[in-house]
């Protein structure tokens, strides 16, 4: 019975990697409704002499459970398709504009990920920007 | 400090419209490659600024961790210098760094910022951005500091970027490519930059840019990336593989260190160097000496010379002129003390093989139609100044301005062989040799040539006149050439002639007989046009012989009467005499 159990949960895991190889944690942490408030890139602000910047009416995101999105930008374009996280934090979008109709992926790396913080960059830059996004919103 | 900030916005907004023609690349004519720039910058007549960097490496709080090996600032120095120099920005190291315990600031925690050395832009080295553990570096116009995560010091300009916002450029994306989207507000436009000193970068010659590294950065560009053409090589985008400012950035910075008070306590004069001719090889002749270094507020002078230099006129402005004195010394120096303690000398040569070089091969008066004629400046190897070097000879031809030639199809004027289309009167040659065509039209000319040294330096070594005109009125060899005709009278129809031609060592030409593959060789071969001509003006014989002893025969004369013989040259000799037939 246990080599049984044992092999069951094996099977269990293994297709669930073949599958999608998504991070489970992290894909139900980021469900939810997250607004841009600022971000960090190589210039320091000579006020606060730190290199973070705020940002006004930042772009709202929502995360679905069913690993859709959808980005709302002011004044009227809106991104939506779905996305994962891999095992490696690795955010993937892949996402159709409206109006537009046009199609993208997009890759970042997500550096924090808790119950109200959010912050990716892309990976292999250097000198930023790194987005901050907060949670406006649980689901 | 958000007042000041202002106000330099304002103030630079206000330099950029100041080169508002330049503005915006619809005029290509106007601009200028990195490569021209490079070279005009690099004049001699242009001054520099010198910008005084200290490097400070940072460890954790026990010693350990240092960001970087010590070893690799040559490495940055060097790279930073080859970035800026050819905007006319040099840094100067002051000591050779500093070690700063503090684990906080390696990680480059909020508020653990050490406090800057003054008068110099501190470049500190850290481990670690421990909130952005991506990023490179990190710096702003103002702060007079630089912060360089250690593995980056030497990849992709990451040092030049951060100290090109610190003298006060801008990302080349700006307003483009935010973290929330397009700024209308302020971003370029790719097809119509008249804006461009009030968007993006606030520079005109960067063209419009956006950045894929934002993620959502493009969103709401209505001019699709496309249509973007943007200098990927440019040092302040995000592009990968950087490698130089534009012009347009290298003049903001430079004006930023000129009038922003920011920057001031930075600059130097520790990068200056004496700038003026390498050598004075006539006496009389004055040559002016400057310091390289723009002034900084208002500086005081005291030059001194030694050897056989004298001072002529004040000795306490920002430059000099200088003469040479007799009996010359072999070497000589140029010194100066700047506000009383910063000296710095140049030495100079004050004795040279050769005054002024006479271009060998140059004739003074020259048969139009001639053909090419090869040049070469003679090179006296003690003259050549090992720290700069000459790397290239200019070369030019000048016309009088108040006697233009109409140009019509038949009228070719001199030129160089292998100058452009445009510039057929100049030619840059790397060695010291040049060919010049002379051209059909009657005239005369100052042909010139430039030393031009590694730093930008020219230098007139040759300057000399030449008169362009018909063969039969060549000055050089008209009342030298003689003939002998034998015999006279002349029998049988037979005549022997002799032409005697004088040496080239005339004093109305100029050749040197050890380089000859350098002369026009139809000119060279003997070529002699006779004709004889009957006492009622009737030619009755006509021929070329290619030898300077020849023998006519058959001609048909008349016994008794006298005949014209003319002898011309292809050099332009010419020769009568009379004969008579037996």
């Amino acid at each position: 019975m246990k080599k049984i159990i044992i092999l069951i949960l094996f099977v269990s895991l293994g297709c669930s990697d073949s599958e999608d190889n998504s991070n489970g944690l992290m894909m139900n942490k980021i469900v939810g409704d997250w607004k841009l408030v600022g971000y960090y890139d190589d210039e320091e602000d000579p006020e606060t002499g730190f290199n973070y910047h705020t940002v006004e009416n930042g772009f709202e995101t929502t995360f679905r459970q069913n690993k859709t999105f959808e980005t709302t930008f002011i004044p009227s374009e809106t991104y939506s398709g779905k996305f994962n996280i891999a095992n490696d934090s690795i955010l993937t979008f892949n996402y159709t504009i409206t109006p537009s109709g046009i199609s993208n992926p997009e890759r970042f790396k997500i550096l924090i990920l808790n119950d109200n913080v959010l912050e990716y960059i892309a990976p292999g830059a250097i000198f930023g920007p790194q987005l901050r996004l907060e949670r406006i919103n649980n689901p | 400090m958000k007042n000041y900030y202002n106000l330099f916005v304002y103030l630079f907004i206000c330099l950029a419209r100041l080169n508002a023609q330049e503005c915006g690349f619809v005029d290509t004519e106007n601009y200028q490659t990195y490569d021209q720039y490079h070279f005009n910058r690099s004049s001699a007549n242009v001054d520099i600024h010198c910008i005084n960097v200290c490097f400070r490496i940072v460890r954790d709080n026990n010693g350990a961790n240092a960001a970087i090996n010590p070893n690799i600032i040559p490495q940055v120095l060097s790279e930073m210098n080859s970035k800026f120099n050819p905007h006319g920005i040099y840094f100067n190291q002051v000591g050779t760094f500093d070690y700063i315990n503090s684990t906080n600031y390696n990680n480059y925690l909020q508020g653990s910022s050490p406090a800057n050395i003054p008068n110099c832009l501190n470049i500190y080295f850290i481990k670690n951005f421990n909130h952005n553990p991506s990023l490179g570096g990190i710096a702003t116009f103002g702060t007079l500091r630089v912060t360089i995560k250690g593995i980056h010091a030497t990849n992709d300009c990451t040092v030049s970027h951060e100290v090109g916002h610190a003298l006060n450029l801008r990302h080349t994306f700006r307003c483009t490519s935010t973290a929330n989207g397009f700024n209308a507000s302020c971003a370029e436009n790719p097809f119509n930059s008249v804006e461009c000193h009030i968007r993006g970068d606030l520079v005109c010659d960067t063209p419009a840019d956006y950045t894929t590294m934002g993620g959502n950065s493009n969103v709401n560009n209505p001019y699709g990336l496309n249509n973007y053409n943007p200098d990927k090589k440019n040092i302040m985008s995000y592009w990968i593989g950087k490698q130089h400012f534009s012009p347009g950035q290298g003049e903001r910075m430079f004006s930023s260190i000129t009038g922003a008070p920011e920057l001031q306590s930075i600059r130097s004069y520790n990068c200056a160097n004496v700038v003026g001719p390498s050598k004075i090889c006539r006496s009389g002749r004055i040559d002016s000496y400057r310091v390289s270094v723009a002034p900084i507020g208002t500086p005081t002078y005291n030059w001194s010379v030694s050897g056989c230099l004298q001072i002529i006129g004040s000795s306490t402005n920002s430059s000099v002129n200088i003469t040479r004195t007799l009996p010359s010394t072999s070497n000589s120096t140029i010194s100066v003390t700047i506000n009383g303690s910063i000296v710095k000398t140049k030495t100079i040569r004050t004795r040279c093989l050769f005054g002024v070089f006479r271009m060998a091969g140059l004739y003074d008066w020259v048969s139009k139609d001639y053909g090419d004629m090869g040049l070469i400046i003679p090179i006296d190897p003690e003259d050549e100044d090992l720290d700069d070097p000459v790397v290239k000879y200019m070369w030019e031809i000048h016309e009088q301005e108040s006697e233009p030639t109409a140009l019509n199809s038949e009228n070719i004027k001199p030129y160089f062989v292998g100058a452009l289309p445009n510039e057929k009167n100049i030619f840059t040659s790397s060695t010291n040799q040049a060919i010049v065509n002379w051209g059909n039209i009657s005239k005369s000319y100052l042909i010139t040539c430039h030393e031009i040294t590694q730093s930008g330096e020219k230098y007139l070594i040759s300057e000399n006149y030449v008169d362009v005109g018909d063969p039969k009125n060549n000055p050089c060899f008209k009342n030298n050439i003689q003939s002998i005709i034998a015999p006279n009278p002349v029998r049988n129809g037979l005549i022997n002639v002799i032409v005697q031609k004088p040496e080239n060592t005339s004093p109305c030409n100029y050749k040197d007989l050890e380089q000859p593959q350098f002369f026009n060789s139809e000119l060279d071969k003997v070529n002699n046009s006779i004709t004889i001509f009957d006492y009622q003006g009737n030619e009755i014989y006509r021929n070329v012989f290619e030898t300077n002893e020849f023998t006519i025969e058959n001609v048909n004369l008349i016994s008794g009467n006298n005949y014209v013989v003319n002898l011309f040259t292809n050099e332009g000799g010419f020769n009568q005499q009379v004969i008579i037939a037996e």
